[in-house]
């Protein structure tokens, strides 16, 4: 076995942003959002992503401005740490480590060096029950400070950041569980806690969902599970406690927010209805309606001119001036099920499966973004529970990405199957796919499998479908016999059965000289050109789950995987099983740029991957317990340029990436140690000395010095005499700028110091023809002496006359600049 | 253990009138609730919410407004009259006519001295309380449009008037409106119908508080007569709205059958500039609510739907006690069936006659638990109306099945009967003293019935085959004579009868 060495699991493109909340920032230029390990920043005007902020090594678990800095901003994560950044340079400043997962992050302009989070309870880290933390941030210059003073400040408060909200100046904190309300006076140290009832008697459920505070008034809003908001008033008080309730939703409120002002109360659910409410008089209340989906987060800008809600299909809606949508980010839409696999297009290189209802998404995984939504049912959606409507459920790209085919089906109860095989061509000048053929009920029953012939060189295009009613059909293009202005169209050409037994699975080897269908637990194999039946291949006594020739060198070999837990490879050269192994596989696929292969084993609750080539027995990579459940959609994806790796475990992933998706909808990727660096490296990295203290000036400081010490590492490769001069320069930069001299006094000196080895040669050339004037007779030799080694004398003269010029530095360094001691 | 059987008694068909208003006296915690037919019946809130006194009521007569004056009570209605109730013989004292009209509200002023009425021709009418009466003293400046609603000033120099689209503040020295408040109209199709302030409240700090029928809660500023803030509450009317006694709360009854409850809370912890805040909303009737009060820690609410209904304020009480659940009053304190337990009669009581019903028989014996079966089903035997204009108060019937009595407030019958032909005859000749009684009861040998009287006497009457004799009165000791007889029961085995009194 090969272990997996430095190969981990990733997120890596299409992971979720409507997680968290997002963060406005103060100018509203800029969004920032926790997506996956990341930190995304996106421009609220043009809806792309500025920077990846990188660097957590678990899912981002919230991102919040910092108080004092509106530049910067916190992100913690499940890893254990709170990292600081620049988010205008996407440069990282600093990491706290905290040490315990943390879930949410809270932070007031009114606490200073402060922060608040959400960590499990200190005692053991794997329990459910949470709680809040505050964390004094030590003011220290290092890069990775452990943040050690840890105070609890409310025990067992729920994980959800929404249920946790600071109230106007920062004189409390509210903190919402279950039915449970707790508000923390920090000037009194003093919590109140209010209950309400678990169950009246009218069904409504009263849990608490989501908490917001007035910044104005002290006010607490609280959106419940039956869909009720309660305003909570006069809570400095054990009794005296009082709320209103206001009513719209239906179902739960998932999120609520104070504009700044304090003038309008925002909340959303379900309904995927922004609701906005007038405070203290909320029988007034405006709705933006029709929003797509659910409403999970609201976000507002600080000078309230910004609405931004996150939905539940991966999407932000940034909303200007509270009526209009100005800006939609659309991540990778998941639904419950993707009944499409997994696709590549082969033009776009992006990834393709279901989006919206009725629509197929292309998704640049490269570049982490939506390209398009393309219609297939063409049939407005009804958003209605219980409705049966078209959905597609299998789609197809042949080799060159210039055809494609979806199948869409309803199922509605008591009627039959309705069934549509559309094909698609891909059209240059619109740089979009076509609808060219709609063939109406292409099988009597639901389409098992369908797969297009992939040479690359043959002269037409074949699309093979197998279906539940026990035939698999070829359909191929033909121009149209009829009438000149319609272009080819697509008709059946053969329709083949085996047994009345019902095929399963279809698959065209690379060259496409043959068709493997799969009928239970017979694999026929088929010749396209003729289609006569070559031969059959069978191990019984389980049907055949999974289908798939080797490609290039391994191309002799077709595998199959059974629903007994068997993997077999058949070669095709003596129609004979090469080999067999026992693992319950629930995903086979093959690598169409190598001769890898891919299967997924469901085992034991998790799942293991084994890389292998049909030709070797060895498997080339595995990696035990990717993730948990069953993984049904994977697929590789073409790089667009290819690594470099030379170790045997990770040669896999150089031309292609595998990714999958998990039991959970997450799209996870396997990424090498390599490439990671690559890609941290990439992302900006402060460098900072130990000894300075980490401010603005000194970031212009750093890099200028930096520069420097290339510069003379450089220089002093061409000559030696600046590794004497760069001391001066080393004493110039290392004083604080503030204590220095002007730059105009300065610069002479500084310049001349730099200059030396040019101005010195003839200084020196002029000193000793003074020399040779004076003392010609006597000294003779010695002046015959100079062009032999002038190197020496140089740098003796280049060394006193930066002496000279460190006295200079000295005195002024002397000056009293203790003042100055305390700012660092 | 004896064994009985058990009667399903579904033929009284009782039905309890709606409660027109209501009226809370803090000092005696005292309730008073009037109800649509005229009855007023007095809650003890101290003593467990006990349905202390019923006044029955009178044909006509039916009180839009309750006012307390220290123990004594007033109403006024829309018969234009304006009556004070001797609590103590449960029957109207005196009536007096205001001339203005049907009277929509009484209100009387902090220091017990002056009551005024607001008329249907625009007057309010001042009345000067004397010990036994009060008297007409002056007319308010005549507006237009009748006063729906009245309330003074603690100080007991203004009145905030509420009528038809305004709100007017009177100087109640000068008699002249110092204000004229223009309540907005509803929108909609409610723009062309004038608005209504169906009820007002004036607090110490000058500040007024209207409820009205384009279902707003408006806040005035009572000294410079501006709007300060308006709550939509319903979008139907605001009928009723009550303060509690330090003003830091305000309760709005709404014809939808909620009570919305507004709090006079500072916006900012621990500062003093307070508004007005609409805080909780309860929902315990099905229909309008048409009385309220707020109590110490409960708001009282009573309306269309007849029940009144006692929710704590859980911020006021302890929770987790008695005090802090939720009450309903629905069924009359006091018996309103008599059982005649030898002849198996049942006599019910309603407001404007009596029914006389045989209960149903079996023969059959059965373990317990079952259902007999019925030989004899139960049978209507006498409806009796009443005579005169008064609601019965009381009545009886003696165990042996022969004997029939009932009082109104201003008459006592009493009646034989032959239970075998089913007749009636009026028992003609009755003690002198015998006029009217709050409670009735014959002895078990239904040889003597008792009838407590006025001032707290009860009178023993002989009663013979076919007439009655006076026999003697059982009189309290002088000097507690404020209190009245309210429940008569016998030991009849010991003979011994207790009486209580309150």
């Amino acid at each position: 076995m090969v272990g997996h060495g430095d190969i981990r699991v990733v997120h890596r493109g299409g992971s979720k942003i409507n997680s968290r909340q997002p963060v406005i920032t103060q100018d509203s230029r800029f969004l920032l959002c926790a997506s996956g390990e990341c930190v995304k920043v996106f421009s609220t005007s043009t809806e792309e992503c500025v920077h990846d902020l990188r660097g957590h090594t678990d899912a981002v678990t919230g991102v919040l401005l910092k108080p004092s800095n509106h530049l910067q901003a916190y992100s913690c994560s499940a890893d254990g740490t709170v990292r600081l950044w620049d988010f205008t340079e996407g440069i990282h400043i600093k990491t706290y480590v905290i040490g315990y997962p943390v879930y949410s992050i809270y932070a007031s302009a009114h606490h200073g060096g402060v922060i608040f989070v959400v960590t499990p309870m200190l005692n053991d880290k794997r329990s459910e029950v949470f709680q809040l933390v505050a964390v004094h941030l030590p003011q220290s210059g290092d890069q990775l400070v452990e943040a050690l003073e840890l105070s609890a400040v409310i025990s067992d408060v729920s994980s959800n950041p929404a249920a946790n909200c600071f109230g106007k100046g920062g004189e409390f904190i509210a903190s919402a569980k279950g039915l449970h309300l707790e508000v923390f006076f920090f000037k009194k140290q003093k919590s109140y806690r209010f209950s309400l009832k678990e169950d009246n008697k009218k069904g409504g459920k009263n849990t608490f969902m989501c908490v917001a505070c007035h910044q104005k008034e002290d006010c607490i809003a609280t959106g419940h599970e039956d869909g009720k908001i309660r305003l909570w008033r006069n809570f400095n008080h054990k009794k005296e406690y009082t709320y209103s309730t206001l009513h719209w939703h239906h179902s739960a409120v998932s999120s609520l927010c104070f504009t700044p002002e304090g003038t309008n109360l925002l909340s959303g659910g379900l309904e995927s209805v922004l609701v906005q409410w007038r405070y203290n008089q909320e029988s007034q209340r405006d709705f933006l309606p029709r929003l797509g989906s659910a409403i999970t987060h609201i976000a507002v800008s600080p000078d309230g001119a910004l609405f931004c809600t996150s939905h539940s299909d991966n999407k932000i809606t940034i909303i200007q001036s509270s009526v209009k949508v100005s800006a939609v980010i659309q991540g990778l839409v998941k639904g419950e099920s993707v009944r499409t696999d997994l696709m590549v297009d082969p033009r776009s290189k992006s990834l393709v499966l279901n989006g919206k209802p009725g629509q197929l998404q292309f998704y640049s995984l490269q570049r982490d973004k939506l390209l398009y939504n393309l219609d297939i049912v063409q049939q407005e959606y009804i958003h209605e529970s219980g409705l049966e409507q078209f959905e597609v459920v299998k789609a197809a790209f042949d080799a060159s990405g210039s055809w494609m085919a979806t199948v869409e089906e309803r199922n509605q109860k008591a009627a039959e199957l309705e069934l549509n095989l559309k094909l698609w061509a891909f059209d240059e000048q619109t740089q979009s796919f076509v609808l060219n053929t709609t063939i109406s009920t292409p099988h009597e029953a639901r389409i098992t499998d369908m797969c297009f012939c992939h040479a690359a060189d043959s002269q037409t295009t074949m699309l093979v479908s197998t279906s539940k009613d026990g035939h698999f059909k070829a359909w191929q293009l033909s121009a149209a016999a009829h009438t000149e202005d319609e272009g080819p169209s697509w008709s059946c050409d053969f329709v083949g059965a085996y047994h009345s037994l019902v095929p399963e699975r279809c698959c065209f080897s690379a060259d496409g000289s043959l068709l493997a269908v799969s009928f239970q637990e017979v694999v026929t194999v088929w010749s396209p050109a003729s289609w006569e039946l070559l031969t059959t291949l069978s191990q019984p006594p389980q049907a055949i789950r999974d289908l798939c020739f080797g490609r290039l060198s391994c191309s002799k070999y077709l595998l199959g995987t059974t629903a007994s837990k068997l993997l077999c490879c058949w070669n095709l050269l003596t129609c004979s099983l090469e080999w067999s192994t026992t693992m319950d596989v629930s995903l086979l696929l093959a690598d169409p740029l190598t001769e890898n292969m891919a299967a997924f084993c469901f085992q034991a609750g998790g799942t293991d991957l084994f890389v292998f080539k049909p030709s070797e027995p060895r498997p080339l990579f595995s990696h035990k317990a990717v993730c948990s459940g069953k993984v049904t959609r994977a697929i590789f994806s073409p790089r667009e340029e290819m690594l470099e790796s030379c170790e045997e475990s990770s040669q896999w992933l150089n031309r292609s990436q595998l990714h999958f998706l998990t039991q959970y909808m997450d799209l996870m990727t396997f990424t090498t140690k390599a490439e990671e660096d690559r890609l941290l490296a990439s992302s900006r990295q402060l460098v900072v000395d130990d000894s300075v203290a980490m401010t603005p000036f000194y970031l212009l400081l750093g890099k200028h010095r930096q520069q420097e010490t290339e510069d003379a590492v450089s220089s002093s490769l061409s000559s030696d005499t600046v590794p004497q001069s760069s001391a001066a320069i080393k004493q110039l930069l290392q004083t604080p700028a503030h204590v220095m001299p002007s730059t105009s006094y300065l610069c002479s000196m500084f310049v001349q110091s730099l200059l030396i080895s040019v101005t010195d040669t003839r200084e020196e050339n002029k000193h000793a023809e003074e020399k040779m004037d004076s003392e010609r007779e006597e000294e003779d030799s010695e002046e015959e002496m100079e062009p032999s080694n002038p190197r020496p004398q140089q740098a003796s003269e280049a060394c006193s006359l930066t002496k000279a010029q460190l006295r200079e530095l000295r005195r002024v360094r002397k000056q009293d600049h203790s003042w100055s001691a305390g700012f660092l | 253990m004896a064994e009985f059987k058990v009667h399903r008694v579904r033929f009284f068909d009782y039905m309890p009138t709606a409660i027109r208003a209501m009226a809370f006296n803090p000092r005696t915690e005292r309730l008073a609730v009037a109800r649509a037919d005229g009855a007023l019946e007095i809650f003890n809130f101290a003593d467990n919410y006990f349905q202390e006194k019923v006044i029955p009521g009178q044909d006509g007569r039916a009180a839009e407004a309750l006012c307390w004056l220290g123990q004594r009570l007033f109403s006024a209605g829309l018969n234009g009259e304006i009556t004070e109730y001797d609590l103590e013989n449960l029957r109207p004292r005196y009536t007096v006519e205001a001339y203005g009209g049907p009277i929509w509200s009484i209100s009387s002023n902090s220091q017990g001295t002056l009551l005024a009425v607001g008329c249907e021709d625009g007057t309010v009418k001042i009345f000067e309380i004397l010990e036994e009466r009060i008297q007409f003293q002056r007319n308010l400046d005549r507006q237009k449009g009748r006063i729906i609603s009245l309330c003074w000033h603690p100080s007991g120099t203004l009145i905030a008037a509420g009528m038809m689209d305004m709100i007017k503040i009177f100087d109640a020295e000068s008699g002249r409106a110092t204000h004229r408040l223009l309540v907005e109209r509803g929108v909609g199709a409610s723009k062309s119908r004038e608005v209504v302030v169906w009820s007002i409240a004036f607090l110490s700090d000058h500040t007024i508080i209207s409820g009205d029928s384009a279902g707003k809660v408006q806040v005035w500023d009572g000294l410079t007569g501006t709007l300060v803030r308006t709550h939509l509450v319903t979008k139907w009317d605001v009928l009723a709205l009550s303060s509690s006694q330090d003003e830091s709360s305000v309760v709005a009854g709404t014809s939808e059958g909620t009570v919305v409850q507004f709090q006079f809370l500072s916006s900012n912890v621990g500062q003093q500039d307070k508004e007005w805040v609409r805080t909780r909303t309860f929902k315990n009737h099905s229909h309008d609510v048409r009385g309220l009060a707020h109590t110490d820690t409960a708001v009282v609410s009573g309306g269309m739907d007849t029940q009144l209904v006692v929710r704590p304020l859980l911020d006021k009480v302890e929770k987790n006690t008695q005090e802090s659940a939720l009450r309903k009053i629905a069924f009359p304190h006091r018996s309103l069936v008599c059982c005649a337990k030898k002849a198996g009669l049942l006599l019910f009581q309603f407001p404007d006659h009596l029914e006389l019903w045989r209960l149903g028989e079996s023969n059959g014996h059965g373990s317990p638990g079952d259902s007999l079966p019925v030989k004899r089903k139960p049978e209507k035997l006498i409806q009796l109306k009443r005579k005169g204009e008064d609601h019965i108060s009381c009545s009886a019937v003696s165990p042996c099945g022969g004997w029939l009595a009932y009082s109104t407030v201003s008459s006592f019958r009493l009646y034989r009967l032959q239970n075998n032909t089913i007749s009636v005859t009026k028992v003609s000749r009755l003690p002198k003293d015998l006029r009217s009684a709050q409670q009735l009861c014959f002895s078990s040998d239904s040889t003597k019935l008792f009838a407590s009287s006025c001032r707290s006497s009860v009178l023993v009457v002989d009663l013979n085959q076919s007439d009655c004799k006076y026999l003697h009165t059982l009189r309290p000791k002088s000097g507690e004579t404020q209190s009245c007889c309210y429940v008569i029961a016998l030991l009849a085995t010991h003979g011994v009868m207790m009486f209580v009194k309150m």
